[in-house]
């Protein structure tokens, strides 16, 4: 088996299922594309607030990544990569959109499919509908907050990999995420959640 | 020395960095301590902190990942003539015209066994050619020249690249077992 010279630098979990599917491993291929599907989905969903919408940009996503996975060179890690594919995609796909289609959140199947409220731990310290409400109120906000912020909590990128993504100096993705915390607690105060 | 303005504009990355106590946040703290307003803002913030920090990623639909596939799939199908290394192939074709050659080029076999008319014998011509040998060690002498070519096909084929390694042949293997994986899908519906 080779080495993967980059996968010790980075510390890339996925850099040998990477290495596989650029070898033409059908099996990594799938495995891959399962381990992150849901990175992309959600994004997606983040960006376009539908549902179906979400899940046809998540294939046109793959299947880009696929066919640029031949030069993909590990100079970040894979996921990073995916990203900015994927936030490119779906920018794109909104312009577009935005025009033609209403793109209301479909709330209702978006919250159905939630986590239940028996497996949160017993310190935490919001009740689950709580933070339902706060997650809903990121839906809200302008694009380019819900986009950082969906990176940082919820893609759990850092700020430095979330600039490699966006193309944006650091101190500007932490301007945008300080004005998103901002706003968002501005809307919890106005909602009187807190 | 700070005003409330100065200090609300900090607030957001002092509570994302975790409320640290040293360093450049020390004025923060040293605010924080007499400015009610302030202090709920970080509270606020806090509660966005906590509440952001366990977002779950929604999955996708359970068989998202096929549709995926597929669309890989319809997308750009594997050229049959990528599906092997050329090293392996075009010795792989050599072989074949070989094979053709000795089939269809060997002289027919006419007569009784034995007996190999190679040029229709010309009564006039003194000088009379016949050819005639054991039909058996024509055959051999032409799978042997076949071969021949072959072999020297091949060994042009691996002089000019490189021999294929261990993972090429990996490569191969698991696209060979991919493609009868499918064919074998194929056949069963
Ligand atoms: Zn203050």
């Amino acid at each position: 088996m080779a080495t993967v010279p980059w996968a010790d630098t980075l510390n890339d979990p996925l850099a040998e299922l990477v290495e596989q599917a650029q070898r033409g491993d059908r099996v990594a291929l799938a495995e891959l594309i399962r381990e992150t599907q849901d990175r992309v989905y959600n994004l997606a969903y983040r960006i376009l607030g539908n549902a179906q919408e979400a899940e046809d940009l998540t294939q046109e996503v793959f299947v880009r990544m696929w066919r640029a996975l031949p030069r993909f060179r590990g100079d970040s890690k894979f996921t990073t990569w995916l990203h900015t594919i994927a936030t490119n995609a779906c920018l794109n796909r909104k312009r577009s959109l935005r025009r033609q289609l209403d793109t209301q959140l479909d709330a209702a199947n978006w919250l159905d499919a939630l986590p239940s409220a028996e497996d949160g731990p017993a310190e935490d310290l919001l009740a689950r509908d709580e933070r339902t409400r706060l997650w809903e109120m990121v839906e809200r906000l302008p694009e380019k907050y819900r986009l950082v912020l969906t990176l940082f909590y919820q893609q759990q990128l850092t700020y430095q990999e979330i600039a490699q993504v966006l193309t944006l100096p650091l101190g500007t993705v932490k301007a945008h995420l300080n004005r998103a915390r901002n706003a968002l607690a501005a809307s919890l105060e106005k909602v009187g959640i807190r | 020395m700070t005003n409330c303005q100065d200090i609300q504009g900090l607030l957001p990355q002092y509570v994302a960095d975790g409320q640290p106590a040293a360093g450049e946040y020390a004025a923060v703290r040293a605010h924080l301590n007499s400015c009610t307003n302030c202090l709920a803002t970080v509270e606020l913030l806090q509660y966005v902190e906590t509440g952001l920090s366990d977002w779950p990623l929604q999955p996708a639909s359970p068989d998202l990942t096929n549709r995926i596939l597929a669309a890989i799939d319809r997308e750009a199908p594997i050229e049959p003539w990528r599906l092997l290394p050329w090293n392996i192939w075009l010795p792989a074709l050599t072989l074949l015209v070989a094979l053709a050659l000795a089939i269809f080029l060997t002289p027919s076999m006419q007569g009784e066994l034995g007996t190999v008319s190679w040029i229709e014998p010309v009564k006039a011509v003194p000088l009379q050619v016949q050819f005639s040998a054991d039909p058996a060690l024509l055959l051999a002498l032409w799978i042997g020249f076949s071969t021949a070519v072959c072999g020297i096909g091949i060994t042009l084929a691996l002089v000019h690249g490189r021999l294929p390694d261990e993972e090429e042949l990996d490569h191969v293997r698991h696209r060979l077992s991919d493609k009868a994986h499918r064919l074998w899908r194929l056949a069963g519906q």
